[in-house]
């Protein structure tokens, strides 16, 4: 992982700076939503659900890192030929993409949640804005079942020759079940089902309740460690992904 | 141009759909993204139904004029291969391939529509509902025809711009916006009255008004203002093109080509 956390570095240390500018958008597309809500509503505002917002447009960036960017990295390594010096080499190529996500989830995620934690000192308290850091970084520890549907997405990469459909929609997949920006309870039965099936509100609600809560729901352990069935299946997947690849040759499939 | 109309739509349904899985995902994904800032602003209201019924057709008007933009802003590609050197050089008149070229995109929304409208179906149980449905096909015509004729304009501006995408998007979330996307008749009445000095208001808003019934002004003067936004919508973009093409005979190019 120490070879992938250098080639991380090496090759994305440009984009960090763009990755740290998306970290603005956070506070922005929460007051955007505030100030549409509150026209929708005809003037009245309501600042519990503001936060509910900024802490989950956190929660979005760091959503988006583990599904986008991990196809992405897996869509540049082959595109670019480097994964089949990865498998020729001592290191695991899941290491170093594990890597590469690690260090997106450090600029990124740290870079929204040091916005949303000083917006939340402000109305909050300091209290909180310490409750949004820690669920910040609770959030990124419990995120490997979103990894692992990237990684188990990625076995369509070679056909599809092209990360986006799948990127486009896992990221949408996660904001619309995920109650990242809206309570999934005010989704119809079946879509609640649906959502219940995926790892994402699970991993949101937790998350929510220590950053705005002050309390960790220890009910949803259970079932945030059953999610961890999907970065099973992911590295399974991703592990039948290399072997044909590797039994094909064809690891540069653009 | 009623014959651009179909070859414009067969080329842009050629461009789009390959490949065919991007297409899909893409159309897809705009759709439940709108869903779900839909669903995240109607959360402020108290009845989320209700809310969501208001905002609907604001989604779906954001979803046409977002294609339209997309499809001018990737007219930057058409400029640098050679393509609008051909067009400057057919006998069609450069504002009517165009409008062509817009109203085309605006049909290439048109699964993203329909995916709009399963998962609101979805969420709610029911299509929405329709409230003035003669008010609704002329405000729709305004809508299509005025959108067309603004992002037909803008398509001119964007070729002239290295990276159209900032400008781009910019304008998708302006004029919608500044139109009436959100109806203004579901805001504070002081917030309101500001949409009677916008002359989006009167090409965006009557779809959405006419659907919920509700109206900021008048239906037939709101309906008459929306055909005289058009009618110098369209002088306007006849003028930008006509400049457009002296400017491309005097330099030789469109823009940063």
């Amino acid at each position: 992982m120490r070879a992938g956390f250098y080639l991380a570095l090496r090759l994305n240390l440009r984009q960090y700076g763009a990755l740290l500018l998306v970290s603005v958008l956070v506070p922005f597309f929460a007051a955007l939503f505030y100030l549409a809500g509150w026209t929708a509503a005809g003037g009245r505002s309501d600042l519990d659900k503001f936060l509910y917002q900024l802490v989950g447009m956190v929660l979005l960036i760091m959503a988006q890192t583990a599904s986008s960017n991990v196809l992405w990295h897996i869509g540049a390594l082959t595109s670019g030929g480097q994964l089949e010096y990865l498998a020729a080499s001592p290191s695991s190529p899941l290491a170093v993409l594990l890597a590469f996500y690690l260090l997106d989830l450090a600029v990124a995620g740290l870079g929204a949640a040091a916005i949303a934690a000083a917006i939340i000192a402000a109305l909050r308290g300091a209290l909180f804005a310490l409750a949004t850091l820690l669920a910040t970084a609770i959030a990124s520890a419990t995120s490997l079942p979103i990894v692992g549907l990237a990684l188990a997405l990625a076995y369509f990469l070679p056909s599809l020759r092209n990360p986006s459909p799948l990127s486009m929609i896992l990221n949408v997949a996660v904001v619309f079940f995920g109650g990242v920006l809206y309570p999934v309870g005010i989704l119809p039965a079946s879509l609640q089902a649906l959502s219940r099936l995926l790892p994402f509100a699970t991993w949101a609600e937790f998350a929510r309740s220590v950053g705005l809560g002050l309390q960790a729901p220890l009910r949803e352990l259970g079932p945030l460690a059953g999610y961890l069935a999907y970065f099973a299946l992911g590295v399974a997947v991703w592990g039948v992904l290399m072997r044909s690849l590797r039994r094909s040759g064809l690891y540069h499939v653009w | 141009m009623s014959g651009d109309i179909p070859r414009e739509l067969w080329l842009a349904v050629r461009l789009r759909l390959r490949p065919l899985p991007l297409f899909l995902a893409g159309i897809a994904s705009t759709a439940m993204w709108l869903v779900v800032v839909l669903l995240a602003v109607a959360w402020y209201g108290g009845n989320v139904a209700y809310t969501v019924r208001f905002l609907f057709w604001g989604a779906v008007v954001f979803l046409v004029f977002s294609e339209q933009t997309w499809g001018a802003a990737a007219f930057g590609d058409l400029a640098r291969n050679g393509v609008m050197d051909y067009v400057a050089a057919s006998p069609t008149r450069l504002h009517s391939y165009l409008l062509a070229a817009s109203l085309a995109s605006s049909l290439a929304a048109t699964p993203g529509v329909f995916i709009l409208l399963g998962i609101y179906y979805l969420i709610q149980g029911e299509l929405p509902p329709l409230a003035q449905p003669a008010y609704f096909v002329a405000g729709l015509a305004i809508f299509l025809t005025a959108t067309a004729l603004i992002t037909s304009s803008f398509t001119l501006v964007f070729i002239r711009l290295r990276n159209p995408s900032l400008a781009a998007n910019a304008v998708q979330w302006a004029i919608p916006l500044s139109g009436g996307m959100i109806p203004p008749t579901a805001m504070p009445p002081e917030a309101a009255k500001a949409f009677l000095f916008s002359p989006f208001q009167y090409g965006v808003a009557p779809v959405v008004y006419s659907a919920t019934g509700s109206w900021l002004v008048d239906p037939p003067l709101a309906l008459a203002a929306g055909a005289a936004v058009v009618a110098v919508l369209y002088v306007l973009s006849v003028r930008v093109a006509e400049s457009a093409v002296e400017g491309y005979k005097t330099a030789g190019k469109w823009g940063v080509e």
